[in-house]
């Protein structure tokens, strides 16, 4: 996978690969551009200069929801889910192509509908069982705790199947019990043959999981490599630390 | 007792109405103020088919909704560029268009005389002729209207509407075509409301653009907020209510040109004290709205 | 004829412009749908209509009168009903649907208290008086119409640019966070402009109640009015949303012209849909 991106105010000449099947991570002081370049992958910015690819197909111009369709899939910094409906139901709306979502389909009710619903509970239930948020399926997003909402909204994202996910600051504003789950959680999704972006502040939650790390700044790309190389590289320390 | 029949029949036709807008509103997030205006087009298509041309009844409700089909296809599509309140007053503007249409294309509506002796359903040789006997047709169109909403906000369908209700953005970020929903959703409730008006032109056998008006269309809103946004019963508790109670006016003894406006100054206060204290309506779609600190 | 229908047109625009005015001060101000605008404006019409006919007080006094009610009314609007919602955390879907209840609930009174007949304002038989000037025929009452339309305009481009509680108004408009960290009251600001937006929408309703006469229509149709304006002119946009008014007046009785005169409401409603399909910000851009 591959994104050149040129020409948004934002964020400027960034041209980087992504490989699949490994962690990559997106990380930057605030204002970096970071989640702009997810609003660029997923859609929801239009792209100025430049054009991203996706497993050799350009998804430049593509609307969002299509570029679900082709296999991306994002979380939000703020979470955007579904307050009025319980967490079981968000999850649900995250499968894919499913008869009910059509309505002849659901207005006719046929049997291969009520089976599809029967196995999409199963699947939703498994999912939230996945972010340890089984028990709290019927309960209003509203209600949970904040920790718990950032578990759903994973749960969410993994429910459209997506081979790309992007998560928005996974980590971020959590208890640590909490993130080690996470943690855990997004390494088993690359042994199932997911690849993963990440945006995150957690430094020590990225030097932990990344294979690979980009370093943003004002838009541009300063530095990319191993979390080691990272680790010791000159321009990376300077930015932190003069802040 | 005929009256009570006569009044249930309205009830009803008013079901149907708000049901469908509460698919607009309530689920998609879609305020239409032209609910009247689809309405109309049901009522006149059923009229010009039965009178002029000798339609069956029953044949023309699905020609009405056809026409309603088209109009609301015609609308659906450029009303998708459009944002919050503007879309309301598009909105406005649609009702407004079409009553005016109404009024002015004589040859096809017969202007401001409208249409008068409307006869009622016939099915094979059996007339519907009392209010009792059209009752019971009146009842078997309902609950199919009212089922099938039903059926589609209970739905997967159902749940995308109250996702994209709430947050579009969120809905397209999990790979759903919002635009599609929300125009299939518009088609549907739009021409649901045509049924209702074939209903009221045969229930009531005379109809003028005057009975299909933007406070028409208000009065239907009405019903849709204060019987509870985002639960199909509480659209049919509200037409109950709203239409039947102000009956019981009838017996304080207020004049007629009095008790018309003084019908509609309740609703409004309605309104007003709901908003304040339970703005979920009487039937909620779940809890009330926190206060900010 | 084309001239005639032109200075027409102005004349309806002059009253239009003043009923933009008026909506779009609140209407940028507070973001809140005013729907109850409309009734407002036609209980400015009725009350001078009640005061000078009907209790015969002389006419320049009803005015007065009716102009101080008017904005009695508009501040009262606010400060009972929608400061109370705003308080309790209300959206701005649940304040207008109040507000349209409002709307229902004054407007039905109305009709309750002056039934469905057009009332209309005696003028002095005077100002009536049409004189041709060009071929073309105005009467002074019209004249003066149009001459009130500019001055208001002229006063609400000083007032909003030049005096201090116009400043004010402004910064509600774009920034209310920082307008209340500046240390201005938000409170006492939208009080101003509810008096303000009140008391333009009684000087075009009384204006409108002299020349024609107002009935239990003129609520509604001068909400759409005054909505359509502000649209086409531009939120926030004073010169914007007058310029619309008056092209709006114009549209509308240069298209009878062509077009049957039933359909004119259609016109108005024409020109609306294509500005918020192609244009939604407005006629001009926001000074």
């Amino acid at each position: 996978m591959h994104k050149d991106f040129g020409g948004l105010t934002a964020v400027q000449n960034l041209s980087f690969h992504i490989e699949r099947g490994k962690i990559t991570s997106l990380i930057g002081p605030n204002g970096a551009g970071k989640t702009t370049v997810f609003n660029l992958i997923s859609g929801q910015l239009p792209l100025d200069k430049g054009q991203i690819l996706f497993k050799g197909k350009s998804i430049t111009l593509l609307s969002p929801h299509k570029i679900v369709d082709l296999g991306i899939a994002r979380t939000f910094q703020e979470l955007r889910l579904f307050q009025r409906l319980t967490a079981l139901q968000n999850v649900l709306v995250g499968l894919q192509h499913r008869q009910g979502e059509r309505l002849f389909p659901a207005l006719l009710r046929g049997p291969s509908l009520k089976e599809e619903e029967l196995a999409d509970l199963q699947k939703a239930r498994d999912l939230l069982r996945l972010v340890k948020l089984e028990p709290k399926g019927d309960e209003l997003v509203e209600n949970l705790s904040y920790g718990e909402q950032k578990l759903l909204s994973l749960a969410r994202v993994l429910a459209t199947d997506a081979e790309l996910i992007m998560l928005d600051e996974p980590a971020s504003g959590i208890p640590l019990g909490e993130v080690d789950r996470m943690l855990m959680i997004i390494q088993d999704l690359v042994k199932q043959g997911k690849t993963i972006l990440v945006v995150e502040h957690n430094m020590e939650a990225v030097m932990r999981i990344s294979d690979w790390i980009i370093v943003l700044n004002f838009g541009e790309q300063i530095a990319s490599g191993t979390p080691q190389e990272i680790q010791i590289n000159k321009d990376v320390i300077r930015i932190y630390l003069g802040i | 007792m005929d009256y009570i029949f006569y009044i249930l029949i309205l009830v009803e036709i008013y079901i149907i109405l708000a049901v469908s807008l509460n698919l607009l509103m309530g689920f998609a997030g879609l305020i239409s103020m032209a609910h009247a205006g689809f309405m109309a087009i049901g009522a006149y298509t059923t009229a010009i088919l039965v009178t002029r041309l000798g339609v069956n009844f029953l044949l023309s409700i699905p020609l009405g909704v056809v026409m309603a089909v088209m109009v609301s296809a015609i609308v659906a599509i450029p009303s998708l560029r459009v944002k919050g309140e503007h879309y309301i007053i598009a909105s406005f503007g649609l009702q407004i268009i079409l009553y005016n249409i109404l009024l002015n294309w004589v040859s096809l509506t017969n202007g401001p005389y409208g249409f008068s002796g409307i006869p009622r359903p016939q099915i094979f040789s059996y007339t519907f002729a009392t209010y009792q006997s059209y009752l019971i047709l009146a009842s078997i169109i309902t609950f199919v209207c009212v089922f099938l909403i039903w059926r589609v906000t209970n739905s997967r369908f159902g749940l995308i509407l109250k996702g994209i209700r709430e947050d579009e953005v969120a809905v397209l970020s999990i790979g759903k075509n919002v635009n599609r929903f929300k125009v299939i959703t518009f088609i549907v409730g739009s021409s649901t409301a045509a049924v209702a008006g074939s209903l009221y032109a045969t229930a009531i056998s005379f109809i003028d653009p005057f009975c299909f008006t933007i406070h028409d269309s208000i009065f239907i809103l009405a019903i849709v907020i204060i019987g509870g946004m985002g639960n199909i019963f509480g659209s049919v508790l509200g037409a109950l209510l709203l239409i039947s109670l102000p009956e019981l006016l009838k017996f304080i003894h207020v004049s007629e040109t009095v008790a018309a406006p003084l019908r509609q100054m309740i609703y409004g206060a309605l309104l007003v004290i709901l908003m304040r204290f339970r703005p979920q309506g009487l039937l909620p779609e779940y809890r009330a709205r926190k206060g900010k600190g | 004829m084309f001239l005639q229908l032109l200075v027409n047109g102005i004349i309806a625009g002059s009253v239009y412009a003043i009923l933009g005015l008026g909506f779009g001060i609140i209407f940028s101000t507070t973001r809140t749908f005013h729907f109850a605008h409309g009734a407002v404006y036609s209980m400015a019409g009725y009350l001078a209509f009640q005061f000078c006919v009907s209790w015969q007080i002389p006419l320049t006094i009803s005015i007065a009168l009716s102009l101080l009610s008017t904005i009695f009314l508009g501040i009262a609007i606010e400060g009972l009903i929608y400061r109370g919602l705003r308080g309790v955390g209300a959206s701005s879907m649940e304040l207008l649907v109040s507000s349209l209840g409002l709307f229902i609930l004054l407007q039905n009174f109305m009709i309750i208290l002056w039934q469905s007949d057009p009332r209309v304002l005696p003028v002095a038989e005077a100002i009536r008086k049409g004189i041709s000037i060009g071929g073309i025929w105005v009467t002074y009452l019209q004249l003066i119409i149009i001459a009130i339309s500019i001055s208001l305009w002229g006063l609400m481009l000083v007032f909003s640019h030049k005096t201090k509680m116009g400043k004010a108004i402004r910064a509600l408009e774009s920034d209310p966070e920082m307008t209340e960290l500046v240390g201005i009251d938000p409170v006492y600001i939208r009080f101003l402009v509810y008096g303000i937006g009140s008391a333009l929408a009684g000087v075009s309703s009384i204006l409108a109640t002299m020349d024609v006469g107002i009935d239990p229509n003129s609520g509604i149709m001068a909400l759409l009015i005054a909505v359509i304006t502000v649209i086409v002119g531009g939120i926030g946009n004073y010169s914007g949303t007058a310029l619309a008014g008056l092209l709006l007046g114009i549209a509308e009785n240069i298209g009878i012209w062509k077009i049957p005169s039933e359909w004119k409401s259609s016109i108005a409603f024409g020109i609306l849909l294509i500005f918020i399909l192609f244009r939604p910000t407005g006629l001009l851009k926001k000074t």
